[in-house]
């Protein structure tokens, strides 16, 4: 291989074998890390989100990503998909227009400011017992009465947990309820879609 | 050399055009008196504009009605539901610190502000509801959630502009805030809301009791409240302008439970 490489605008044949080939440059980062795209990131992320009674610090909500909410919504779409259910539009749509009217909600509740990014990483992330539930409901073919209380367990579990996300980054103490219930009322549009 | 001739040339065989865009166009006194027209009058139109937009959206206004508090929201539904025990209904005036006008508190410290986190999640929560009684054989269909967002929507800019309306052609004096308008029209989804459960819940004869309960509850309430932004002026105003205004705050009332029948049937 072409160790001796410097990048310049050049097409050569070297580039042209190094973009095409299965080789590519030494010195070159992988393609997911040029991407900003971090599975073990992710992994934690989501890790935060599955230990409920865990404490958190700003630095987990810090460094928001956008990758591992999309991941988590197509996952979910493809769960509803399998169950013959096409609701690929409606989750763009809910999860838009929900996020959308949850940033500008908080933003105007509080003093501090959310970045819209930070908004959708939270609730994204937040979504992922919401998706776990839908799984339990496909795999195992619950209907009736123990859907429903499956169903109830992780809307609470995904309310909570989105809420302490959003309080500790917000400094919103007398505002707990008003915090959770808008969160609760977009979970349970996903939670429905689920059921 | 040529070039010069040339331009004196086209000088001489368009005069008005060449004016119009060559090098003296802007030492000609026309030109620039109407260019300093033309600024000003742009000036005046994006100040107009942008007043208009701070009196309605700008943000430290918006949030004003977002200054909400737990203890606040849990008081305020309850006066909603049930407002003929409660006294005191007018506002709570504050000098304001920085401009030294007079203005009424926020939410957080007065009941009898009006707030728009309550009326936006009972809207919201309505939408929800309806989409989830629409669905009685448990297969949930989220293309009901944006139909219903759209009527809701359109009902409430229809019935706000309709209230605007009415208060330009009975000459109400123009103060009444357009966002008190929308807050104190929302307001009327907390009993929609109650009333929607107990008919998916329970009896036909209850859900008419409760209905009517909520209504006469919602009605009172409304005209105590709105009292406070219509009736203002009560030295000035003439006997037959009071009449009308107390009309108008009867029409408002009746429109509000007219259309919570529309949004329970």
């Amino acid at each position: 291989m072409n160790t001796q490489f410097e990048y310049s605008d050049r097409v050569t044949f070297a580039s042209i074998k190094a973009a095409f080939g299965t080789g590519g440059y030494d010195d070159e980062p992988p393609l997911l890390e040029e991407l900003g795209i971090s599975f073990q990131d992710i992994k934690k992320k989501a890790l935060v989100v599955l230990y409920p009674f865990r404490r958190y610090d700003k630095e987990n909500m810090g460094n928001p990503d956008l990758v591992g909410p999309i991941l988590f919504c197509l996952i979910f779409g493809s769960i509803l998909l399998l169950s013959g259910k096409n609701y690929f539009g409606y989750l763009y749509g809910v999860s838009a227009s929900g996020s959308i009217g949850i940033h500008l909600i908080f933003n105007l509740m509080s003093e501090a400011q959310l970045e819209p990014s930070n908004t959708c990483s939270i609730l994204g992330y937040c979504l992922l017992p919401i998706v776990v539930l839908s799984a339990i409901i496909f795999f195992l073919h619950l209907n009736g009465y123990f859907s429903i209380i499956v169903c109830i367990l992780c809307l609470i579990w995904s309310t909570i947990t989105a809420t302490r996300m959003f309080i500790t980054s917000l400094s919103m103490k007398d505002q707990v309820i008003l915090v959770a219930y808008p969160i609760a009322l977009f979970y349970s549009c996903f939670a429905l879609m689920a059921m | 050399m040529g070039g010069n001739q040339f331009n004196q040339q086209q000088n001489h065989e368009q005069k008005p055009f060449q004016n119009f865009l060559g090098n003296n166009f802007l030492n000609d006194p026309t030109a620039q008196l109407g260019l300093q027209l033309g600024q000003k009058a742009f000036e005046s139109g994006a100040e107009m504009v942008n007043q208009n937009l701070n009196r309605w959206l700008n943000p430290a206004n918006v949030k004003k009605y977002f200054d909400v508090s737990n203890s606040f929201v849990f008081k305020k539904i309850g006066l909603v539901l049930f407002p003929f025990r409660h006294k005191s209904w007018a506002r709570i005036e504050r000098r304001n610190d920085q401009n030294g006008k007079i203005d009424y508190s926020s939410p957080r410290d007065d009941i009898n502000s009006p707030d728009l986190y309550i009326p936006v999640m009972s809207c919201v929560t309505y939408i929800i509801l309806f989409a989830i009684t629409m669905t009685a054989d448990g297969n949930f269909n989220p293309e009901i959630l944006g139909g219903t967002a759209l009527k809701v929507l359109s009902l409430l800019i229809g019935e706000v502009l309709l209230m605007k309306l009415i208060c330009y052609l009975m000459s109400i004096s123009a103060d009444v805030a357009f966002l008190d308008l929308i807050a104190y029209s929302g307001y009327k989804f907390i009993g929609v809301i109650v009333v929607s459960i107990l008919k998916k819940t329970t009896s036909k004869f209850l859900t008419y009791l409760v209905y009517a309960y909520v209504s006469i509850a919602l009605g009172f309430f409304l005209l105590r409240s709105l009292k406070y932004f219509v009736l203002t002026d009560q030295s000035l105003s003439a006997n037959t302008q009071r009449k009308n205004k107390i009309h108008f705050l009867f029409f408002i009332a009746l429109m509000e439970i007219v259309i919570s029948w529309f949004l329970i049937v």
